[in-house]
């Protein structure tokens, strides 16, 4: 029997993502009415970890948020954004992502990211990482 | 205790009779009343008349004066007694804080005109003691000395530790220690600096980790086909830890093989013993033993552990901490095993850094509070950086040591991350950053020193958190629009006003701690200060305080101070807003949203015109937070695009009362204009 034991990372990740997901079909108090403002939200929490005492580089290729039952895509990201970690940083990145539209008659919903890690020293990324984010309930 | 010497130069106390407990013999401050009432009767508060009334159950701490006075008063207020330190200047003089066991706390002041403290205590058995000197506002030097010939010198050899790391640093020693007396001596170095000397006498632990057995010959061959399959047996001090099986692998590095054992202390001697199995059962059905021994006809391995030289000898000799190992000699089924014993406990087994080591174990052995953390994060700050070692560390007093949940979550986001320290411009810590972002982090985190950007000028405000109670009234909203905020603000204050107490921690220092509930329901936690913006006259730009202007001691904070909190909160990316640090930021929103985040609890949102009006009635009736508001026009007296606390139903003119966030004002309205308002009933599931 070979024991199983937990061995930390060694290479940046992001660790885990968040979602917080909202549809704001009322104008907000307090404010003037904005005839076109988006009404769907959804902020994408990234946890980023470096482990490694070295500079390096992750770069988020494309953030989706899908309605989970269907996996019809609401929310969509596909600017790369380049987040640079310096030796040991922890980041906690959050990306928010809007739409016109709403949710639609979506109840639940994931984040799925996409990204690479440029270890400090070379211009070739390390192969592309999916994490998805635990399945939440849209706030209506 | 003695009182000597009450001249007009110089006085002195001996403390030498302070017992073990660090308090003093109550016959002993009986005895001193009589000499410092007739000898100092024209001095107000000289006597120690009171001291029938004092309560003997708290520590009691001598604090150095270290000037001449005409007047040595000894002072007991709150059970802290307070005196000249000048006695405390020789070995024979030194305080005495007797046997040491468990954590003792001293304070005290060196200087110009009082160099040195001395602190005498003694070690019963083996102990691993830790000293450490903190709260310095000069530069002060610590050592440890064993004055092994009595003579009341300090001699060559006597000196068995010493920390002198400059400027107002936090100085630590760290030793084991025998039976004896020792001293720790306290100097001063450049500057006058008060301190909190600490001493923590804990039993030994020693710990053996088994790190690789690599077969000479395999147990297996021949019989099952495969390779051995090991386990094995340490025993500290008599006490034996079996490991689990790593199967059919004749070279193994276990990750955790170890065993940590807290030793009696009665000797300075810890017996090892390191025995290793094959475990599939051979040819009698047992366990093999495997020969590990270097003497022929023996198989396991015996060692006695020294604590005090950190020696290791018997089958194998070596040091403490060094990776030695041991072949078997035998003809049978033999391997080689590495292995290292040490002494240290889980902050010298978890924590790299030797004086943030010291400085954690010392305060957290009576648990760590917000100030204590605040200390360990800024020990990080010597040398103008934190090092990797460093960081690792305080990450892993964060994850790993108890502390109040509040502290937990500000002192994540500061070795951690939050997304506000990149948008403040601050930036999160990393391996090499400078202790100016280790101190702007404290700073914004646990003393709220990054304030919103707001209109005006931020100006002290006086007053307390509360006033009279906390009401619906004390809310009113200012020159922003989060008339949502104050609105909630309101309904809990109506229903539930321990939501808004249960919000606050006051920390004491003129900052508070505020909680908010994200939408998971964990929690989160921003500090605030009471510097609060205002117009040219000191009055509130924003939510209101109840007072005028900002000097008046009955202003009320809590409005402000959680609306300020939620602009700050607004940086960290999860309110719903525009994320930044600012009042502008949460102008907006809505109110359900605001419940859930300072209350935990579920909300509901329903249009007045899919509900009953008995609905409502049962509502506004219930203990809910509940509020109204409207987007779709409204009547006269009724503010269009507003947020209201609805606070009471009135069946003779049945008629619902919405409590207007400006103020103290509010509007009347039938159920029939709230359903032609289509209002927005937005309340608390409990």
């Amino acid at each position: 029997m070979m024991m199983s034991t937990h061995r930390p990372s060694t290479q940046p990740s992001v660790r885990a993502v968040t979602l917080i997901a909202q549809e704001e079909a009322q104008t907000p108090l307090g404010e003037p009415t904005h005839p076109n403002r988006p009404i769907g939200f959804a902020s994408i929490f990234l946890i980023i970890e470096n482990p490694v005492d070295d500079e390096c580089r992750l770069i988020v290729r494309s953030l989706d948020v899908i309605d989970s039952e269907t996996g019809r895509l609401l929310l969509h990201q596909a600017r790369p954004q380049i987040i640079p970690l310096m030796p040991l940083e922890n980041a906690t990145i959050d990306i928010h992502l809007t739409n016109h539209m709403g949710y639609g008659d979506a109840r639940t919903v994931k984040a799925i990211a996409h990204y690479q890690v440029m270890p400090n020293g070379t211009d070739t990324p390390l192969p592309t990482t999916t994490i998805e984010s635990p399945i939440v309930t849209v706030t209506k | 205790m003695t009182h000597t010497a009450f001249s007009q130069t110089q006085s002195s106390f001996d403390l030498s009779n302070v017992n073990s407990t660090g308090l003093m013999p109550l016959d002993d401050l009986g005895a001193v009343q009589g000499p410092l009432q007739s000898g100092n009767s024209g001095h107000a508060g000289m006597g120690f008349s009171g001291l029938g009334s004092v309560e003997f159950s708290q520590t009691i701490t001598t604090t150095a004066i270290a000037t001449t006075t005409l007047n040595p008063t000894p002072i007991i207020n709150n059970q802290t007694f307070t005196t000249l330190d000048f006695p405390d200047n020789t070995l024979s003089t030194a305080r005495n804080l007797d046997v040491l066991t468990g954590l003792k706390k001293s304070t005290g002041e060196v200087g110009s005109s009082d160099t040195v403290d001395y602190y005498r205590f003694s070690v019963s058995g083996i102990r691993d003691v830790t000293l450490t000197l903190s709260g310095l506002e000069g530069n002060a030097a610590l050592r440890l000395i064993q004055d092994k010939n009595n003579n009341g010198q300090i001699d060559a050899g006597e000196v068995l530790a010493s920390s002198n790391r400059g400027d107002s640093l936090n100085e630590t020693i760290n030793k084991v220690l025998g039976s004896g007396t020792y001293f720790a001596e306290i100097t001063q170095d450049i500057g006058s600096s008060s301190y909190e000397f600490r001493s923590l006498a804990r039993l030994p632990q020693v710990t053996v980790d088994l790190t690789r057995v690599k077969a000479i010959d395999n147990p297996d061959t021949g019989w099952f086909g495969d390779d051995a399959d090991y386990y094995s047996k340490i025993t500290i001090d008599g006490s034996t830890k079996t490991t689990g099986v790593i199967s059919n692998d004749n070279d193994i590095s276990p990750s955790n093989w170890s065993y940590t054992r807290t030793v009696d202390g009665n000797s300075r001697y810890v017996s090892i013993g390191i025995e290793i199995f094959d475990n599939d059962g051979g040819l009698a059905g047992a366990d093999d033993r495997i020969d590990v021994d270097s003497k022929t006809g023996y198989r396991d391995i015996n060692l006695w552990y020294d604590l005090l030289t950190n020696q290791i000898s018997g089958d194998v000799n070596g040091w403490g901490g060094a990776t030695l190992s041991s072949t078997g000699a035998g003809d049978g089924d033999r391997a080689t095993a590495w292995f290292k014993v040490e002494e240290g406990d889980w902050y010298d087994r978890n924590m790299g850094d030797y004086h943030l080591r010291n400085i954690t174990r010392s305060f957290a052995a009576d648990g760590i509070n917000r100030t204590d953390m605040i200390e360990v994060l800024r020990e990080t700050k010597d040398y103008g950086s934190i090092t990797s070692t460093e960081l690792t560390d305080v990450r892993t007093v964060v994850s790993s040591l108890a502390m109040p949940e509040y502290v937990r979550n500000l002192s994540d986001k500061i070795v951690n991350s939050d997304p506000a320290n990149n948008r403040s411009g601050i930036g999160n810590l990393y391996g090499g950053a400078s202790s100016d972002r280790v101190e702007s982090l404290v700073g914004k985190w646990f003393y709220g020193s990054d304030r919103p950007d707001a209109a005006g000028t931020y100006r002290y405000a006086s007053g307390s958190l509360f006033q009279d109670g906390i009401s619906m009234f004390d809310v009113d909203q200012g020159g922003v629009g989060d008339c949502y905020f104050i609105a909630s603000l309101g309904a809990a204050a109506k229903d539930k006003s321990y939501v808004i107490s249960n919000m606050f921690i006051d920390n004491g220092d003129g900052t508070f701690t505020v909680r908010f509930f994200k939408p998971d329901g964990s929690r989160d936690y921003v500090t605030v200060d009471r510097y609060l913006p205002t117009n040219a006259w000191g009055n509130a730009i924003y939510a209101g305080w109840n007072g005028g202007d900002n000097t008046e001691s009955n202003n009320e904070l809590w409005v402000a101070l959680a609306e300020k909190a939620y602009a700050q909160l607004n940086e960290s990316g999860w309110i719903g807003q525009d994320n930044t640090n600012s009042y502008e930021g949460i102008s907006g929103g809505w109110m359900d949203n605001v419940i859930n985040q300072i209350s935990g609890y579920s909300t509901t949102s329903k249009n007045a015109t899919s509900m009953t009006q008995a609905e409502a009635i049962a509502l506004v009736n219930s203990s809910k937070m509940l509020t109204v508001g409207f987007v779709d026009g409204t009547i006269p007296g009724v503010v269009n695009n507003h947020a209201y606390t609805v606070s009471s139903y009135d069946p003779w003119t049945g008629k619902f009362r919405l409590h207007n966030p400006w103020g103290n004002n509010h509007a009347d309205v039938t159920w029939a204009e709230l359903q032609s308002m289509k209002g927005w009933f937005q309340y608390s599931n409990v």
